[in-house]
């Protein structure tokens, strides 16, 4: 059994149905938190399959719907997640979304959905869990970043043109990552730490683009599984530190943390582990 | 019509067209003017609200001998930008310069309250309006081979360390707006990449903390006796505005002063001609 040091907790994880938002869940249901994932819909499948595996975890799971995307969709989302499991401990704002159209091209329409679900979606649903927290004295929001914050030197890792296509995203998580320092500073010491993670160059979810492939296939070494993400999660939400952003690696790292399995016990690499990328890419296609 | 009989007959930046946004006062007007000194034909760009300004602007280039023309449009409008560029354009031909310069608050209040309109407020002017106009304006930019972008960050857009430069309910209260700029310059950072060989350039320039123009004025006035070396006029930001239009960089992200110390520049006044200082000129309020 994992340490159950979450148990009693509630966790909110947007975008929860598949990747990297279903490995956090799932982690954190082994440390003993019950879990709502907040989905679109479950048009493309897994939001069933990923809600049974989290309560075979022993914990409650539920699911509540919304585009995010649309602010009056999201109006409501952490009250409805609390009718679900009650008080919501911790938030995971994991939900993103692009259209990989390059800065001069991407059109307004595409920008204000990118900023939207990237930006606008986690702060108003952190506005929105704030004030119970806060009341409680405890909460934790991780946010979900990108490598992309930062503009790629040249040799880039991947395409150009896929390079070019994350700009505008990266716009949106650096500015999410902005937003992150400046609320944990406004927090300071009220018992609610807001951090950020990103997966240190690719995660492999399952859901990767034909460039990131591409860009692994020619670079193994940019390759983390959703276990690092995970792991990295796990450690920031379970310690007390505030106004991180930082990659997945950095934070195993920095906290001499092992890797471990979904499953919180089973010890499977380092900071600097490096997944099977043919067997993982073999399960996912 | 100069009195100057020393500048050599063709300037450098002689028939390029500059839009120069929130040309109204401060940074934006310092643009404008040190842009028509150096020869370009200036579209200055101010809501409605501030038409009085653009006014002004237009005529103190004008009164110097410059070519300047106002176009009034509310950044915050989605509707007021579409086709911007084409009726600039209508008045001095095609945009050669686009300066990024208007920017907005959004609204005063800490991260854990600051509302969705004031966010997306911010985000409208200080991010998708220069975007929109920026993609309104490369095609002809690519077309003909040579295109400058010049956009206007904030100190704010790195969050301030400990201790504060100021007091925290401030520091606080600037989140969005400099999650706003960080984002701006994240994208042009992208843009500079993309439109690498063009001849189009895309850099990002910001004051080393605090240009004393109108809008920062209470600002600056707080801060100097304290920390003097934080306030810079309005000309270090229209010098590194003007080096940088001149040159072939793309992709910088500096402050103004930083700018003027990597290409080993004095510090002219918005003429273009008198030697002010140098990288490390304070301001001289008066």
């Amino acid at each position: 059994m994992a340490t159950a040091d979450l148990s009693g907790r509630t966790v909110l994880i947007t975008g929860g149905r598949r990747g990297i938002g279903a490995a956090l869940a799932e982690r954190l249901a082994h440390h003993g938190a019950n879990i709502v994932l907040a989905a679109a819909g479950d048009a493309q499948g897994g939001l069933t399959a990923t809600l049974a595996r989290l309560r075979g975890v022993g914990v409650r799971a539920e699911c509540v719907l919304a585009d995010l995307s649309q602010a009056c969709a999201r109006a409501d989302l952490v009250a409805r997640a609390e009718v679900a499991l009650g008080p919501i401990d911790i938030l995971v704002n994991n939900a993103a979304a692009n259209t990989y159209a390059a800065p001069s091209a991407m059109r307004l329409a595409d920008r204000h959905m990118v900023f939207e679900v990237c930006l606008h979606a986690p702060v108003d649903l952190m506005q929105q869990a704030l004030p119970g927290m806060a009341a409680r004295r405890f909460g934790r929001i991780l946010n979900i970043g990108s490598a992309s914050m930062a503009q790629p030197s040249i040799p880039y890792p991947g395409p150009a043109h896929f390079v070019h296509g994350v700009g505008l995203y990266g716009a949106a998580k650096a500015a999410l990552a902005r937003f992150t320092e400046g609320l944990a500073a406004e927090l300071d010491c009220s018992g609610v730490t807001v951090n950020q993670v990103h997966p240190t160059a690719v995660c492999v979810t399952g859901a990767n683009s034909a460039a990131a492939i591409a860009a692994l296939q020619r670079q193994p070494e940019m390759a983390e599984g959703v276990e690092m993400m995970a792991e990295a999660a796990y450690v920031l939400i379970a310690g007390s530190q505030t106004g991180y952003v930082g990659s997945s690696r950095d934070v195993l790292r920095r906290h001499q943390q092992p890797l471990h399995a979904l499953d919180g016990v089973t010890i499977i690499g380092t900071s600097r582990s490096v997944p099977d990328l043919a067997a993982l890419l073999a399960i996912s296609a | 019509m100069s009195s100057n009989t020393t500048r050599p007959a063709e300037k450098p930046l002689a028939g390029r067209v500059a839009l120069v946004t929130g040309a109204t006062q401060g940074i934006g007007r310092a643009i404008a003017r040190r842009l028509a000194a150096e020869g370009a034909s200036i579209i200055a760009c101010g809501s409605g609200r501030s038409a009085e300004g653009v006014g002004a602007t237009c005529d103190v280039i004008r009164g110097a001998g410059g070519r300047a023309a106002p176009l009034l449009a509310d950044l915050a409008n989605v509707g007021a930008r579409e086709n911007l560029i084409a009726r600039a354009a209508d008045v001095f031909g095609s945009i050669d310069i686009l300066i990024n310069n208007a920017a907005s608050v959004g609204g005063y209040a800490p991260p854990s309250r600051i509302s969705y309109d004031d966010r997306h407020l911010a985000f409208e002017v200080n991010l998708h309006a220069a975007f929109d106009l920026i993609q309104q304006a490369v095609p002809a930019m690519v077309a003909t081979g040579w295109g400058r972008i010049v956009n206007i960050s904030s100190e704010t857009a790195r969050t301030p360390a400990i201790p504060y430069p100021g007091s925290a309910k401030f520091i606080h209260m600037l989140t969005a707006y400099g999650a706003s700029k960080i984002a701006l310059e994240r994208a042009t950072a992208a843009l500079a990449a993309e439109l690498h060989g063009t001849g189009v350039t895309a850099n990002v320039i910001l004051p080393y903390r605090i240009a004393l123009s109108e809008n920062a004025e209470m600002a600056a006035r707080m801060s100097m006796d304290a920390h003097p070396e934080w306030i810079e006029g309005v000309e270090m930001m229209a010098e590194a505005a003007a080096i940088l239009v001149a040159g072939r960089f793309s992709g910088v992200i500096a402050c103004s002063r930083e700018v003027l110390r990597m290409t080993q520049s004095p510090l002219h006044g918005v003429d273009g001609v008198t030697i002010l200082g140098d990288a490390r000129t304070l301001a001289r309020p008066e």
